[in-house]
């Protein structure tokens, strides 16, 4: 399955009045194909887990972070801080490509022991939900799932190294996108 | 001439100028500033690391609330380049940094001024100049305090 697919499976089963936090230049621009009021693009490599967390601390509405496994990584603290935050309204949604985005670099992801292992001692839950993933049916019922999940809590999701290409850039004015979400997190 | 006093401090930052929700790290020059937050006015998230504190802090800005951050000055080096995100989607994050002899803010003057548009001022005794200088200009904004002020 590639990353692609993974978000806009993700992205149809989530709630309309769910928040959606994209990560890295790639995965904005498969998710603007799929662009809602929800949704909000960040590209500096590293901000993203804690800017959500900051969001969800200020909304009563679900906020879904969705970043590969080279950026949990990178900023595993957050995890930490999530996990002591008691949000129950946020949920990282991990895409285990094992592979930097950017670089196309391996990540050392892949080969953790357990990576579930090692979230659970930090106190997140996480469930792997890939399989639904395989048929239209389960794709159906991964609506379900999703619209009945509650924080602090990790999707992992395996998806395959390559990435769509020829995608439109995220044609949205920074300011426009920020005052678009404040609109949003307040309705 | 007399210290200034912290819960006058809070008082300005957050019932004056409405700065309610806070994040930062732990900075031992800053103890004064914890030890007198005031829960009824403000929120406090301490952070992991300066980087986590400024995202939380942003992500709840993005809301419309006014929100700072609390640290070392010799932190701020770490979250420079996460400040380009705040200019560009407009979100001004209040920075409170401690500075002490062996760490000065001098060093990074020039590269905080033209590369991210940070204003900073050094707290001094009166308050009421932090306004004119810092804060309400809609960018990110720093007060750099002294040893022995508060």
């Amino acid at each position: 399955m590639k990353r692609f697919t993974a978000v806009r499976g993700f992205l149809d089963a989530l709630k309309e009045e769910d928040i959606a936090i994209f990560s890295s230049n790639e995965t904005n621009k498969e998710a603007f194909q799929y662009d809602r009021d929800g949704n909000f693009y960040v590209f500096e490599e590293g901000l993203a887990p804690s800017l959500a967390l900051g969001m969800a601390m200020a909304t009563k509405k679900r906020v879904f972070m969705f970043c590969d496994d080279s950026e949990l990584l990178r900023e595993f603290g957050v995890t930490a801080q999530m996990s002591v935050s008691k949000c129950n309204n946020i949920i990282f949604v991990v895409f285990n490509r094992g592979y930097h985005e950017e670089s196309g670099s391996p990540t050392i992801f892949k080969e953790l022991y357990s990576p579930k292992g090692v979230l659970f001692n930090l106190g997140i839950v996480t469930h792997d939900l890939t399989h639904y993933f395989k048929t239209k049916k389960m794709l159906r019922e991964l609506k379900n799932v999703v619209r009945g999940l509650k924080g602090p809590l990790c999707i992992m999701l395996n998806v395959d190294k390559g990435l769509k290409k020829g995608l439109n850039d995220v044609d949205i004015l920074e300011e426009d996108l920020k005052n678009r979400m404040t609109g949003f997190m307040i309705s | 001439m007399k210290n200034l006093e912290v819960t006058e401090f809070w008082r300005y930052i957050c019932e004056d100028l409405g700065y309610r929700f806070f994040s930062g790290t732990a900075c031992g020059g800053l103890k004064s500033l914890y030890d007198n937050m005031d829960p009824m006015i403000m929120h406090y998230v301490p952070a992991v690391n300066e980087r986590v504190a400024l995202g939380i802090s942003t992500g709840v800005a993005i809301s419309g609330d006014k929100c700072g951050v609390l640290m070392h000055v010799k932190n701020v080096k770490d979250v420079l380049n996460l400040l380009k995100f705040n200019r560009s989607y407009k979100l001004p994050i209040l920075f409170i940094v401690y500075e002490d002899e062996d760490s000065r803010l001098n060093s990074i003057n020039n590269m905080l001024i033209d590369s991210f548009y940070l204003n900073f001022d050094t707290l001094r005794k009166d308050l009421t100049k932090l306004e004119k200088n810092t804060i309400l200009k809609g960018k990110p904004g720093m007060i750099v305090i002294d040893k022995g002020v508060l």
